[in-house]
């Protein structure tokens, strides 16, 4: 018997690249979430890594990078959240420039947002915009859905047909889903897709208007500010909904758990087995990134900006709620007494607070209240951000540039184990998204990226790969600079010693 | 007696109520179907609400059976003035009818309807809330068919959240000793169902091993709040509408109606020979007879021919 269509695994796309072979020398390969630590070489073949750790023997016809010796090799990094503006506003970024600066940044797989024109809110779209991510993405694209139509956050968009043609989540981003009665809805209809709802915390009654953080800043400076529970606000709201459909979900999986039991002449001997129940680490050797895990949270915060949010969103973890949270690189690693030189680049959305919002959100990375680093990556054209910062958009762009700010900031100087970033930026956002981690072992895809850890750089756009020229960082130094980007074996950015 | 819920009957209740309707079903088949049983009675149908298979059927179920019978309907009564439910139902007591048959869009209409009349008052459809008698026409068409109603598999597929039918079949279906699962989008189903005890699934899958596949029409007329449960009609058909492919050879589809063809279920599993959405109707006039008999049974002097 047929039956309905199951939704199928998220589709993650780029342009196919011929397998190479190569050998990088010397190495420090650290991927500290599967316990890999060591120095030696690394071989690539057919696509997946053939050798690791050890002196290789060199085999015939194998390129050796033997400039990339003494770099780092991490898993490659994952970005659950950046906006690749196609389709529709191409003239800020497209899907080549977008996925190019995210292989600069050491970037082996992004998630698209789902705020273009037209919205990513039916399955024709997303199936457009991963059709063309095959020809014109050189690291994997993947797209979240639309929550509501148009992201009107009137009505739920067709979020099976969106899940049948692979997003990989469902997200508003860049508006809240406000009406309490329409999330209440995307969180029951979304328990049929295995999808997580990827929350923007706003309250837009609350933001109209604003510039920047309301606190010290926004009254020296004299424009309007956006204040904390803006975010905390909905925050605290929208937990209380997912407590409220969490428990509900289970209570009705144990119907069909009761009733199954009932069929089989009684409760199966060990007990029934958890439909949801994590299916453990994933086979050594590693599945393809698209491939689904079992478990994905019900909803993910995205962008945490304020200490009370975090404060909010550990809480909830401790009662065991299944929720998420991420925080961008600029939220991390910069504040509101910035915006006093009135750099429009600057200006993002949640805004950059205050000293003590900033050590909250760093020390819940630290101990994974805080699951995943996220860029929000938001590149615009100069005419919109070079205008007086009352009118300038909000967005930062970021993907160029996460890695060594936050090893800069926060590893070097901040006591940040180099470890936990390399999670937060590759293992974290995947379990948050439910596909399978990069990871450095035999026989595992080949997705991985090459970082100098000495090398120092200064970030100016004569050197951005992407679009955008609006980074929240520019003119600064940062140390660690991405040499190489290799995905399902190919080799997708290089980039030379002290090259811009 | 009244029948405003499927609670107010007992398995012996719905069994009698099969016995008559055994026999209201071959009155059917002469060629006078006419029986004196009613004779002198009063039967008034009050029809708040659009309904052809209802109305006709309790109509026609009261004329078999000799009562007489006056159709009040909201477009062409007093309620179209203005006339609140309290008094429309006062108005037709002063006639002293012997049965009100009452379809009404407001749950628990048929119930407040008992305080203000004598009469049996039978609920033919309180909006969201129940519809006791298509309950009893689904089960006399089940026996109809499979004879032993235990262990029999029914998946009620689609909009239970808004459907009077779905929770009057879930909980009179399973009085009599059938296994029943709700099917459909989880925004469909009604929030606290699984207090009820009863397996809830999101997907079709879910309808592998049933007997009976139960669909249920969309009805968009009983929205609530601002936000639609479903997204659009075509993806609720994509995902969970019924074509002859997905139903299994020896599984049979029962529908209330009205049907959407193309919606729920497609026109092709409409017209199938699986359907038994037909039968449900035949039976439906049978049980109606013996619903009306049953009303009045207390001060009737003897069992209708039969």
């Amino acid at each position: 018997m047929d039956t309905s269509p199951r939704p199928s695994a998220p589709r993650l796309t780029c342009r196919r690249a011929l397998p190479e072979r190569f050998l990088i020398p010397a190495v420090h390969l650290f991927d500290p979430q599967h316990g890999v630590d060591l120095a030696g070489d690394l071989l690539v073949e057919e696509g997946v890594i053939a050798a690791l750790g050890e002196r290789v023997a060199l085999p015939t016809g194998v390129d050796v990078l033997d400039d990339l010796a003494g770099c780092s090799v991490f898993p490659g990094f994952v970005d659950p959240h950046v906006h690749l503006r196609t389709p529709g506003h191409e003239y800020k970024e497209d899907l080549a420039s977008g996925s190019l600066a995210a292989a600069a940044g050491g970037y082996v797989a992004v998630v698209a947002m789902a705020n273009t024109d037209p919205v990513v809110d039916c399955g024709p779209v997303a199936a457009w915009v991963l059709d063309r991510a095959e020809t014109d993405a050189v690291i994997r694209v993947g797209q979240v859905g639309a929550i509501s139509r148009g992201l009107k956050g009137e009505e739920l968009a067709e979020m099976r047909e969106l899940a049948d043609a692979g997003v990989v989540a469902f997200s508003d981003d860049g508006r809240p889903v406000s009406d309490a009665d329409l999330l209440l809805h995307a969180l029951r209809y979304a328990r049929g897709t295995g999808r997580a709802l990827l929350l923007h915390l706003e309250n837009s009654s609350l933001s109209l208007d604003g510039i920047m953080h309301e606190g010290r800043w926004s009254a020296r400076l004299g424009l309007r500010g956006i204040p904390a529970a803006c975010e905390s606000g909905p925050l605290a709201h929208e937990l209380e909904l997912v407590r409220y459909v969490d428990a509900e979900g289970e209570r009705l999986a144990a119907t069909r758990r009761e009733a199954e039991d009932q069929a089989a002449g009684g409760p199966v001997a060990g007990g029934p087995v958890r439909e949801d129940a994590p299916d453990g680490d994933p086979v050594p050797g590693g599945t393809a990134l698209g491939a689904a895990r079992a478990t994905v949270p019900l909803v993910h915060f995205q962008h945490l900006s304020a200490a009370d949010s975090v404060r909010l969103v550990r809480r909830a973890k401790e009662e065991g709620l299944p929720v998420t949270a991420e925080a961008t690189p600029h939220h991390l690693l910069l504040t509101d007494e910035r915006l006093a030189g009135f750099d429009q680049n600057l200006k993002v959305n949640p805004p950059l607070r205050s000293a003590a919002d900033r050590d909250a959100l760093v020390a819940a990375l630290a101990e994974g209240t805080i699951d995943c680093v996220a860029t929000d990556h938001a590149p615009h054209a100069p005419q919109e951000k070079e205008v007086p910062i009352e009118d300038a958009l909000f967005g930062t762009t970021g993907l160029e540039t996460a890695f060594a700010a936050l090893y800069t900031g926060l590893v070097l100087t901040g006591g940040l184990p180099l470890g936990r970033l390399i999670e937060a930026m590759s293992a974290g956002p995947c379990r948050v998204l439910g596909l399978a981690e990069p990871r450095l072992a035999l026989g595992a895809p080949a997705d991985f990226c090459v970082v100098d850890l000495g090398e120092t750089w200064k970030v100016s756009t004569a050197g951005f790969r992407g679009k955008g020229r609006n980074c929240a960082f520019l003119g600064q130094t940062l140390t660690g600079r991405v040499r190489l980007t290799v995905v399902d074996g190919a080799r997708r950015f290089a980039r030379a010693r002290g090259e811009v | 007696m009244h029948l405003i819920s499927i609670d107010d009957l007992s398995v012996s209740d719905i069994e009698n109520l099969f016995r008559l309707s055994d026999g209201f079903l071959e009155i059917a088949s002469r060629s006078i179907k006419k029986v004196p049983t009613l004779r002198g009675r009063t039967v008034i149908n009050v029809f708040m609400e659009p309904s052809t298979r209802t109305q006709s059927s309790f109509e026609l179920a009261a004329k078999r059976l000799s009562a007489d019978v006056i159709n009040i309907k909201e477009s062409s009564s007093s309620v179209s003035k203005g006339e609140s439910l309290k008094d429309t139902i006062m108005t037709l007591e002063s006639y002293r009818p012997d049965i009100i048959v009452m379809r009404h869009p407001r749950v628990g209409a048929s119930r407040m309807a008992t305080r203000y009349t004598n009469a049996s008052v039978v609920n033919a459809g309180d909006g969201t809330g129940e519809h006791p008698t298509q309950c009893l026409l689904d089960l006399y068409s089940l026996r109809r068919v499979y004879g032993d109603l235990t262990g029999l598999r029914v998946a009620i597929v689609g909009d239970i959240l808004r459907s009077r039918v779905a929770r009057s079949d879930l909980f009179g279906f399973r009085k009599m000793g059938i296994e029943v699962r709700l099917v459909g989008p989880p925004t469909l189903m009604p929030p606290g169902i699984e207090y009820w005890d009863v397996p809830v699934y999101d997907d079709l899958e879910a309808l592998a091993d049933v007997d009976v596949i139960y669909l249920l029409r969309m009805q968009l007329e009983r929205a609530k709040g601002k936000v639609p449960p479903v997204p659009s009609l075509r993806e609720y058909s994509r995902v969970w509408g019924l074509s002859p492919y997905r139903v299994k050879a020896d599984q049979r589809i029962m529908h209330p109606g009205p049907i959407n063809r193309g919606v729920e279920l497609s026109a092709e599993l409409a017209d199938d020979e699986r359907s038994l959405i037909l039968h449900q109707v035949e039976s439906g006039l049978a049980v109606r007879m013996a619903i009306l008999y049953q009303c009045l049974a207390g001060s009737l002097s003897e069992e209708p021919a039969a």
